[in-house]
């Protein structure tokens, strides 16, 4: 069946208005899409919520076993009604789920088996450290990036070949490799940064950068499409005509364009960054939330485990609002249509 | 601007096979170079023992950590291991993990693509609903706990980096069906009288799926990398594994001692992954029209 | 060739023998070949050409913009007292925007899409450090004043797409005179736009002539050129073949291409005649049997009262198009004129029943066509097809022109291979193509060529009725005048109907038999073709009729024009 298409469906709730009316009032569909996109961001905390619930519950080995001590062991049947008991298992699963969601609204996460204290506070004890490598580390790629492009974008063809192979291999790097490259370099040959397992900025720095730099490649490719892409629109040539000099266009003009797809990705990407966290953090020995799911996987410690990816989920989702509202800003010609 | 009638040019039939041929080289230098290397990788994969004497269990404790040198060109591990062996051993099992897994998160991503983009309403919500509940699990997480869940081995390897892969690549899918529907030749195919079904399978599905095998190139090497973090955290394949994830692990201690356990494992890693993503990102941009083939 | 000297006092830009090219070693293309002109203060120069044939590359080098690798040689190529050859990038820098101002055409891509028009307008200033902020924004407002855009304090601060077209340019001008040039160079600034427009856009730059500024108006266009143009320089392949004062070189042209060029121009004069020198390229096999007679009766197409309302992206409820209705009868041609957003594709849509109107309807032969279900519609869709303003979108971009053909021959009447060549070889000869295309793709034809594949695909299921949706809009004049020609001898040997859409009221005036004119989605003045377009009756009609430029016709074009028609 062919779709008749139009272009927009005629809207429903607005009243039919004579020709040229305003339906309604600006302000109250500004607030209406406010309202769907909180109504969509709740949905997905809901979601990935639920999701995480249900994961868990589908344990190989049943739930109370792994409570025990994880698949291998073999507690008694007694035992196994005893945590059953102590857990709430026993209960109907419609009535343990309400009661989760019912604890999260609160910010009741439970308890860790493994850190043997509340996860919400293990999760805010630890997440403060991994904010920071995150928030750095997109930061950086971003000055990087924009930096790098700046300088090699459309020049003589080997610096641009290089610039743009430069960003290709960045993607390819392992961060943990490049991070003991880093490691191998700054701290042990050159002894510019503490070693292992400090904490203040000095220590954040070659972390970030492991995670930087690979960052500056993805997103780099994009912002170098958008800067070649933009060198070629005719307000470029208007703006030459005018009499500026190329740095100024580049800086002036360019830039903004160029980083709108960059822009884009940027909400995934800091979101990408706490789950790569994980990484740095291991190879760097660092405190966060990357180490603690690693020993929480480790034990079992199912509570801690949800609810650092609930956290994590969360600052996603929050991210890309942030990113979003950032994207609006640098380009306003959205407004009308969001 | 107008479009004059100036670049009409006749091709004559035999000219077209030579115009054919010359494209092969004229291909840019880095495809080349990775092309080679991807034949290497290849014959690795196929035939080891082409590649290198040794035997990747082999071990030489007396022998171990020894520097680079003839017999052991990229020196040996802690075990006295020739490291170079185990490198080229170990291609068939880094690479077929990557390589399944690209292809799992592909399949659902193809599945649940086509549901949402052609899809009505409804099911495109639904779809997209679940999508971005997906999505709001990082990549590298999800991975982790799945595989933490089910247990360190190369096939839990291969489902969670699939399931962990397969939203972003759905959204690509989607976004490529979307676009490709609303197109005027997909129109104009409805206005010559063509039914849905035909106009999907037809013309919708080879446009929108054209980018899909770039893609696929690129995201083994992103799969590449993502195995081999998963090794170094200790989640991937166990030692004695030839695994190139496990062997960084295990090198990491003696990197101030003997560098080249470190080095060579991870340069070999970069060096795939860069190859790979330089003959997908070529065959990206030639499905796009960017090159006019 | 060389010009002979002005009649005025020193010209203020004067080039001789300029030479452009790119590439180097031996992929060397040179582009313009020894060009020479020159304009004076207060004059009007147009280089008119067509795409191709090097005027927007000569108009960059002017400014010193012919990018990188290319190379540039003139024995002159003055600007007042400066030598402009051999300047360093500093010195170009200061010449302009100063000395030289440049105006783009669609100003929609020509300005900053991020940036507020008047920071745009501000920065020629700016760059050239004139004056602290405060004086360069009221000189801002000076200048959107002096081009005629209303309230400048509100429209310097918004966004190139939050003006219409006009107020665009108009902007884009301002930006380029605001350091009053000696010279301002336009390339095509006038294409992207309307007529009405377009024609108060050339007022605004006959305003800066009168003001002594030269101007050098590039265009394709011989008709909007020759309303403000005092000489004319025709540009083909890259050198001059022709100049003079505009009178002299439109009333009597001496070069053929110059000929060729007036000669496509549809207006009025040409009315029915031929407008290329091609003979009728419709060569049947002998298939005479697709000659249908006319029938009477029934009109094809009956449009009743069609409305379609549209909620815009700020919530705005707008009518498209209100209550149109029309017929179009066998073998004629239904011309439909408007500027944009007069409602015209939305119009075109409806009778494709691409898009179902909110009230009225549409009949195909009577029988209903808008309000049948699909099913019933889609084995009665092979009487209507659609040949587009830009084909290549309708393309599938991996197919070659065989199978987009093949694509379209329906399978029964053509169940082997052998069948449904022989049947695109036909196609392709109707259309004035080639076995040599068959094999090609769209993409490596020219314009003009993927226009005829986009008719030949129109053609292929035997319609009774072709829309044409702006067909020609993209093609240079000549081309356009070749295919316009293809149109005519189409009709007549196929008997097939056209409703023809078209803001061209040349093209219009040339092809139709009967017009509709529209303005807002509505009809404002509808009837036969000759008497809309001599006793217009509406003032809109008017309107647009006065904003079309003519080309001043002394009586030896008349005779050409006989002569021509009697050659058919």
């Amino acid at each position: 069946m062919i779709e008749v298409v139009t272009a927009s469906a005629p809207a429903s709730d607005a009243p039919v208005v004579r020709d040229g009316a305003v339906a309604p009032s600006r302000h109250r569909r500004r607030f209406r899409r406010a309202a769907q996109r909180l109504a969509r961001i709740l949905f997905i905390l809901w979601g990935v919520a639920s999701a995480t619930w249900i994961a868990s519950k589908a344990r190989p080995g049943g739930e109370a076993v792994a409570i025990a001590g994880g698949p291998g062991t073999t507690p008694s049947p007694e035992m196994l009604e005893a945590i059953k008991k102590q857990y709430g298992l026993d209960r109907p699963l419609i009535t343990q789920y309400l009661d989760y969601l019912r604890h999260l609204v609160t910010g009741d996460l439970g308890y860790s088996t493994s850190q043997y204290r509340p996860v919400s506070t293990v999760i805010a004890q630890n997440i403060g450290p991994t904010a920071q490598l995150a928030g750095s580390a997109i930061f950086l790629a971003w000055l990087i990036v924009i930096v790098w492009t700046l300088l090699t974008v459309k020049r003589r063809r080997p610096i641009s070949a290089i610039g743009s192979g430069v960003q290709v291999a960045l993607i390819s790097l392992p961060p943990y490799w490049l991070g003991m490259l880093l490691i191998e370099v700054f701290v042990f040959r050159l002894n510019w940064v503490p070693a292992f397992g400090a904490t203040g900025p000095r220590a954040l720095i070659l972390p970030a950068l492991s995670m930087a730099l690979p960052l500056a490649g993805f997103i780099g490719q994009l912002t170098r499409l958008g800067f070649e892409t933009t060198l070629e629109q005719p307000f470029i040539t208007s703006a030459r005509a005018r009499g500026m000099t190329d740095w100024k266009v580049r800086t002036r003009h360019v830039l903004r364009h160029a980083i709108l797809p960059g822009l884009s990705v940027t909400g995934f990407a800091l979101g990408a960054s706490f789950g790569g966290a994980v990484l740095a953090e291991s190879l760097f020995v660092r405190q966060g939330i990357g180490t603690l799911l690693l020993t929480a996987v480790a034990r079992q410690d199912t509570a801690l485990t949800v609810g650092i990816t609930l956290s994590v989920a969360l600052v996603y989702v929050l991210a890309n609002l942030a990113a979003d509202g950032l994207y609006l800003i640098a380009d306003p010609r959205m407004k009308a249509e969001s | 601007m107008t479009a004059g009638d100036a670049t009409a040019t006749r091709v004559p039939k035999v000219g077209e096979r030579f115009v054919r041929a010359r494209r092969w080289l004229s291909l840019p230098p880095g495809v080349i170079v990775s092309l080679i290397f991807l034949t290497l990788v290849l014959a690795a994969v196929i035939a080891p023992s082409l590649l290198t004497s040794t035997q990747p269990l082999e071990a030489d404790p007396l022998n171990g950590l020894a520097a680079p040198s003839l017999a052991h060109p990229f020196g040996t591990d802690a075990s006295g291991r020739d490291i170079y062996g185990r490198l080229v051993y170990g291609t068939r099992l880094s690479l077929s993990i990557a390589i399944l897994a690209i292809l799992l998160a592909l399949f659902i991503a193809v599945v649940l693509g086509l549901l949402s983009g052609l899809g009505g309403r409804v099911l495109d919500s639904a779809v997209g609903g679940a999508l971005d509940i997906w999505f709001a699990f990082p990549t590298l997480l999800l991975v982790i706990v799945i595989v933490a869940t089910l247990g360190a081995h190369p096939s839990t390897m291969v489902i969670a980096m699939g399931i962990g892969a397969a939203p972003g690549y759905a959204r690509l899918v989607r976004g490529q069906v979307l676009s490709v529907r609303n197109r005027p030749y997909v129109e104009a195919a409805a206005v010559l009288g063509h039914p849905y079904v035909r106009v999907v399978v037809r013309t919708i599905l080879p446009n929108a799926l054209r980018p899909l095998v770039g893609v696929a190139t690129v995201g083994v090497a992103d799969m590449i990398v993502v195995a081999t973090s998963l090794g170094f955290l200790g989640l991937g394949a166990q030692p004695p594994s030839p695994e190139w994830g496990a062997m960084l692990a295990a090198g990491r201690d003696y990197f101030s001692t003997a560098w080249w356990v470190e080095l060579f494992p991870g340069a070999v890693i970069i060096t795939l992954a860069l190859a790979t993503a330089t003959v997908g990102r070529h065959l990206l941009l030639s499905s796009e029209g960017r090159t006019a083939s | 060739m060389n010009i002979p000297p002005a009649q005025s006092p020193r010209p203020v830009l004067s080039v001789e023998n300029l030479t452009v090219g790119f590439g180097s070693g031996w992929a060397r293309r040179e582009v313009v070949h020894g060009v020479s002109f020159h304009v004076g203060a207060g004059e009007c120069l147009a280089i008119v050409g067509e795409s191709g044939s090097g005027k927007s590359v000569t108009a960059r080098t002017l400014v010193g913009l012919t990018g990188d690798n290319s190379y540039v040689s003139a024995d002159r190529l003055q600007l007042g007292d400066i030598d402009l050859r051999g300047l360093g990038v500093r010195r170009w820098r200061q010449i302009r925007g100063a000395e030289v101002g440049f105006v783009l055409q669609d100003a929609l891509s020509s300005l900053d899409p991020l940036r507020p028009v008047g920071k745009e307008i501000a920065e020629t200033l700016r760059v050239h450090r004139r004056g602290t902020a405060a004086r360069r924004r009221a000189r801002v407002i000076d200048l959107l004043r002096a081009v005629g855009v209303p309230e400048p304090e509100m429209r310097a601060r918004q966004l190139p797409h939050q003006l219409s077209g006009g107020l665009r340019q108009r902007a884009l001008i301002a930006s380029a005179i605001a350091l009053n040039p000696h010279v301002i160079i336009a390339d095509e600034p006038t294409t992207a736009l309307d007529v009405t427009v377009a024609s108060q856009v050339l007022d605004v730059l006959a305003t800066a002539t009168r003001r002594g500024t030269a101007l050098i108006l590039i265009s394709h266009d011989l008709a909007v050129v020759s309303r403000l143009a005092d000489r004319v320089a025709v540009i083909k392949d890259g050198a001059v073949v022709e100049h003079g004062p505009i009178a002299q070189v439109l009333g009597s042209p001496e070069h053929p291409y110059t000929r060729t060029l007036i000669d496509a121009v549809p207006s009025r004069r040409h009315r029915r005649a031929r407008l290329s020198r091609t003979s009728s390229a419709v060569a049947l096999p002998g298939d005479v049997g697709e000659t249908r007679p006319a029938p009477v009766g029934t009109p094809l197409i009956t449009a009743r009262s069609l409305v379609k309302r549209y909620e815009g992206p700020d919530g705005v409820i707008r009518t498209v198009v209100d209550d149109v209705s029309f017929e179009l009868r066998a073998g004629e041609t239904l011309g439909v004129v408007g500027e944009s957003g007069a409602g015209k594709s939305t119009v075109v849509r409806m009778v494709l029943a691409l898009t179902r109107p909110d009230s009225g309807e549409v009949l195909l032969d009577g029988r209903p066509w808008s309000a049948a279900p699909e099913k019933d519609r889609r084995p009665r869709r092979r009487l209507i097809t659609c040949v587009h303003q830009d084909s290549l979108n309708y393309f599938d971009p991996r197919w070659t022109v065989r199978k987009i053909l093949a694509d379209a021959l329906p399978r029964r009447q053509f169940p082997d291979r052998h069948a449904r060549h022989g049947r695109i070889l036909e196609l392709l000869r109707l259309v004035g193509l080639g076995e040599e295309h068959v094999e090609r793709r769209p993409l490596t034809l020219s314009g003009g060529q993927r226009q005829r594949v986009g008719i030949a695909l129109a053609l292929a299921p035997r319609p009774s009725i072709i829309i044409c949706d702006e067909p020609v809009s993209a093609l240079d004049l000549s081309i356009q005048a070749q295919v316009l020609d293809l149109f005519a001898d189409l009709q007549e040997k196929l008997g097939v109907a056209y409703l023809f859409v078209s803001h061209d009221l040349g093209v219009i005036h040339h092809v139709s038999d009967r017009v509709v004119v529209m303005k807002d989605g509505r009809i404002v003045e509808h009837g036969a073709a000759e008497t809309v377009f001599r006793e217009p009756r509406h003032p809109y009609t008017r309107q647009l009729l006065s904003a079309l430029p003519e080309l001043p016709v002394p009586e030896q074009a008349d005779i050409m024009a006989t002569q021509f028609s009697a050659d058919r």
